[in-house]
C-alpha cells in the first residue's frame, strides 16, 4: 500500500483542516492520491487517509469563497477547498454536481406550470360546485358588503328594482336556472358584475350610458350568463389556488409570479366573458329581443378604447369593445318581428331611477 | 464643571478603549462589490427563468458567500444550509398561512357575522406567528452557521419568546413607550443566553445603563426630527447589546453611531431610488461593511476549549419567518 501511495502522489496542497469536535483550525499538507487523500497535520504529527468513498464535497469553491469538503471519519469535518485542490479532487470524488438540484428546480417549475396550467383550471370548476350554498352565501355577503360600502341602494320596492328583477326573473325562468337577485348601486361607475350567490349588482352609472333597454337587457343577461356557470365562485377558488401557489414557490415574495398570475387570470377571464356573452345572445334571441342593439352598448365605449389598448387587449379581463361588437352585430336573428323589452315610459322611470332615492342625493351634491 | 470633565475622561478612555479594540479587532469582512454582484446577478437571471421557484437557492447562495466573508480570528463563518431545507419551509408555512386566512372566513361562516371577519383576526394571529417565526427562523440561521468547524446553536423555546415579546409589547404599550429599552434587551436577552457555540454558553447581562437616557431623549424629538433622532437609539442599543455580551473570554464592542446609521439609511435609500433597484447588492454589501466595521470581537479564542454539540434542525422557521418577512436578514447580517 505505501510503495502505491509513493507511486500515485500526483501533489500536494497546503489547507486547513476543521475536525468537526474541536473549534481549532488544523493547517494540514494534503497529498491526492487515486484512492483518496491523505491529510498530513505537521503541528500534532498525525496522518490519515480519507478514501474518496468517505470524502463528500459540500460545497465548491467560487464567487470568491472557498469550498469545503466533509470526510465522514470525522463527523462535521471541514476541509477547506481552494481551486488547486478542488481541481485535484475532482475527478475521484463523486461531487454534488448541481444536476441534481437543477433537475429538482426543474421539476418543481414543470409542477407548478402544471398546476396552474392543468389542476387549478380542471379543477377548479368541480371544487366550486361542492362548495356548500351556505358559504357561498356568506361569502356573497361579503364581498356585497365591501361593494356597497358608503354607497347608496335602491330599495327592492322602489319600480326600477321591481323592473329589473322582473327582467332578471324571466330570464331566468326562460333559461331554467335557479331565481338570480339583481341590487341596483348608486355609483357614477360604468359596471355590473356577477357575486357569489346568485346576485348580480348594477351601478346606475352603467344605466346613464345605455341607450336603449335592449342594450341593458343584453349586460343584464351576459352576468346571468356568469351566474349560470358559476364563474365568480370559480374565480375564487382559482385566485385562492393562485395565491397558494405563489405563496409556496416563492416564500412569500412573488411579486413577480403575482403579477404573472394575474395576467394568466384575466387571459383565462377572458374564455368566461365570452361564454357569458354567447349565453346573453342565446337568451336575447330565445326573447325575441333584438340582440344586435346589445353592439349599441360597447359601441359607445369604442371609442374610448384606444389603439394602445387596443394593442395591449390581451391584458384585459374582457374582450376588446370592436369583437364584441361583431359578435353582437353578425348574430343570426331567425325571427322577423322583435319584442320591446320595455315601453318608452318603462325606460324613462329607470333612467330616472324614480323612487330609489339618488335623485335627492344627487341634489344634494349638485344644488 | 465637574462632571463635563468626568464625562469628557470618560469619552477619551472609551475612545482609546475602542482605538486598541480595532486594532485587535478577530472580526473582519472582505467581500467586495464585484463578487456580490456575480453572485446577485446569476441568481437574479435564475430566479427569472425559474419564476422565482429558485428563490430558496439563491438565498442560500447568497448567505453563504455572506457568511464565508466574515472571518473571525482568521478562520470564515461558513452557512451550511440548503435550498432545499428552505423551499420545503416555505411549502409547511404557505400552508400554515393559507389556513390561517381562512380562519377569519370560517369564523363569520360558522357564526354568520360579518364584522367577526373584519376584527382582523388573521392579522393578530400574524403577530403572534411573526415572533414565534423570528425565533425559529434565527435558530435555523444559526444552527446553520459554523465556525471552525464547530456550529452556532438557539435552545430557548420559540413559544417562550413568543410569549416574552407579547408581554414586553404590552408593556411597552401601557407605560407609553417609557419601557422599550427594557423590553428590548429582555428580548435580546433571551436569545443570547440560549446562544452556544458549540458547547460554550453566551452569556448577556441585562444592563440598561446609559439607554433609557438616550431613548427618552430621541423618543421626545421623534415627531419634530421625523424619527430621524431613533437611528441614535437604535445605535446605542445595537453598543449595549454588544458590550453586554460575552463568550468566555470574548468580548464584544459597538462604535455604532447615530449619525452613521442615519447615513447608511438614507444611502441606501438614495441607491435604491437611483439604481431603480439594480444597486442592491451595493447595499448588502454597505450593510456588511457597516456592521464589520462598527463591531469588534476580542479576546483569545485559543484559549477556550469549543467542542461540538450535537442537534436537529428544520427549515420550518426559515419559510415562516420569509412569509412574515421579519427583514433579519439585515438586523442580523452579522448575529
Amino acid at each position: 500500500m505505501s510503495i502505491l501511495v509513493l507511486f500515485d502522489r500526483n501533489n500536494q496542497h497546503h489547507t486547513t483542516f476543521y475536525d468537526g469536535m474541536h473549534a481549532v483550525a488544523r493547517a494540514v499538507d494534503v497529498s491526492v492520491f487515486a484512492t483518496g487523500i491523505e491529510i498530513c497535520d505537521k503541528e500534532q504529527h498525525r496522518k490519515f487517509f480519507c478514501s474518496y468513498e468517505n470524502l463528500h464535497i459540500m460545497d465548491v469553491p467560487r464567487d470568491g469563497q472557498s469550498g469545503y469538503a466533509h470526510c465522514t471519519q470525522f463527523p462535521e469535518s471541514q476541509l477547506l477547498l481552494d481551486d488547486a485542490l478542488f481541481r485535484a479532487i475532482k475527478p475521484h470524488v463523486q461531487t454534488k454536481t448541481p444536476w441534481n438540484i437543477i433537475a429538482m428546480i426543474g421539476i418543481l417549475v414543470v409542477l407548478v406550470g402544471l398546476i396552474v396550467f392543468v389542476t387549478i383550471p380542471a379543477s377548479a370548476p368541480v371544487i366550486a360546485a361542492m362548495i356548500p350554498a351556505t358559504v357561498e352565501k356568506r361569502l356573497g355577503a361579503l364581498v356585497f358588503d365591501e361593494i356597497k360600502r358608503g354607497k347608496l341602494v335602491c330599495p327592492q320596492d322602489a319600480q326600477p328594482h321591481m323592473m329589473l328583477q322582473s327582467l332578471v326573473d324571466d330570464f331566468a325562468h326562460a333559461n331554467n336556472i335557479a331565481p338570480v337577485n339583481i341590487v341596483i348601486v348608486h355609483s357614477s361607475e360604468i359596471n355590473a358584475f356577477a357575486l357569489p350567490a346568485r346576485q348580480i349588482v348594477l351601478f346606475d352609472g352603467l344605466l346613464q350610458q345605455t341607450a336603449t333597454p335592449e342594450a341593458l337587457a343584453g349586460v343584464i343577461a351576459h352576468e346571468i350568463g356568469h351566474v349560470a356557470y358559476n364563474h365568480s365562485m370559480e374565480s375564487f377558488v382559482r385566485i385562492l389556488g393562485m395565491g397558494l401557489i405563489v405563496e409556496v414557490a416563492t416564500g412569500g415574495g412573488g411579486t413577480m409570479l403575482f403579477l404573472g398570475s394575474e395576467l394568466y387570470h384575466n387571459v383565462y377571464s377572458r374564455e368566461k366573458e365570452q361564454q357569458a356573452d354567447e349565453f346573453a345572445a342565446r337568451a336575447m334571441h330565445a326573447k325575441q329581443y333584438d340582440v344586435h342593439k346589445v353592439a349599441d352598448f360597447f359601441a359607445r365605449s369604442v371609442k374610448e378604447e384606444s389603439g394602445l389598448l387596443e394593442q395591449f387587449s390581451w391584458l384585459s379581463t374582457h374582450p376588446t369593445h370592436q369583437s364584441r361588437i361583431d359578435f353582437f352585430t353578425s348574430y343570426p336573428q331567425e325571427h322577423s318581428s322583435r319584442t320591446p323589452v320595455m315601453t318608452d315610459a318603462q325606460w324613462r322611470v329607470l333612467q330616472k331611477m324614480k323612487g330609489c332615492g339618488f335623485h335627492k342625493e344627487r341634489l344634494l351634491h349638485n344644488p | 464643571m465637574h462632571h463635563f470633565f468626568k464625562s469628557h475622561d470618560l469619552r477619551m478612555h472609551r475612545m482609546q478603549q475602542h482605538s486598541s479594540v480595532s486594532q485587535n479587532n478577530l472580526l473582519q469582512y472582505c467581500g467586495t462589490k464585484g463578487e456580490i454582484y456575480k453572485v446577485w446577478i446569476k441568481n437574479l437571471l435564475l430566479m427569472i427563468v425559474t419564476f422565482l421557484v429558485y428563490r430558496a437557492w439563491a438565498k442560500t447562495r447568497m448567505r453563504k458567500y455572506i457568511w464565508s466573508h466574515y472571518v473571525i480570528a482568521g478562520d470564515p463563518l461558513r452557512y451550511t444550509g440548503t435550498g432545499g431545507e428552505i423551499f420545503k419551509g416555505y411549502v409547511i408555512a404557505a400552508l400554515i398561512f393559507a389556513v390561517l386566512s381562512a380562519i377569519p372566513f370560517i369564523i363569520a361562516m360558522i357564526f354568520n357575522n360579518e364584522s367577526l371577519a373584519k376584527a382582523n383576526i388573521a392579522f393578530y394571529l400574524s403577530f403572534l406567528i411573526g415572533f414565534y417565526a423570528y425565533y425559529s427562523g434565527l435558530r435555523y440561521r444559526l444552527g446553520r452557521t459554523t465556525w471552525r468547524g464547530i456550529r452556532l446553536r438557539l435552545t430557548g423555546n420559540a413559544i417562550h419568546y413568543l410569549g416574552l415579546a407579547l408581554k414586553r409589547m404590552f408593556v411597552n404599550i401601557f407605560t407609553l413607550g417609557f419601557a422599550i429599552p427594557t423590553s428590548d434587551i429582555k428580548k435580546h436577552s433571551y436569545i443570547m443566553n440560549h446562544l452556544f457555540l458549540g458547547n460554550q454558553a453566551a452569556v448577556f447581562v441585562e444592563d440598561i445603563s446609559g439607554l433609557k437616557k438616550t431613548h427618552i431623549i430621541t423618543w421626545l424629538l421623534a415627531v419634530p426630527t421625523l424619527l430621524i433622532s431613533r437611528f441614535w437609539y437604535r445605535a446605542a442599543l445595537a453598543n449595549k447589546k454588544l458590550e453586554n455580551l460575552s463568550l468566555g473570554n470574548i468580548r464584544f464592542y459597538g462604535s455604532y453611531t447615530g449619525g452613521a446609521y442615519a447615513k447608511l439609511f438614507f444611502g441606501n435609500i438614495g441607491l435604491v431610488v437611483i439604481t431603480l433597484g439594480l444597486g442592491m447588492p451595493l447595499i448588502v454589501h454597505r450593510m456588511m461593511v457597516f456592521h464589520a466595521r462598527n463591531v469588534s470581537i476580542v479576546g483569545t479564542l485559543e484559549d477556550i476549549a469549543i467542542l461540538q454539540q450535537q442537534s436537529q434542525l428544520s427549515g420550518i422557521g426559515e419559510g415562516l419567518s420569509d412569509q412574515f418577512d421579519t427583514g433579519m436578514d439585515v438586523d442580523l447580517g452579522f448575529i
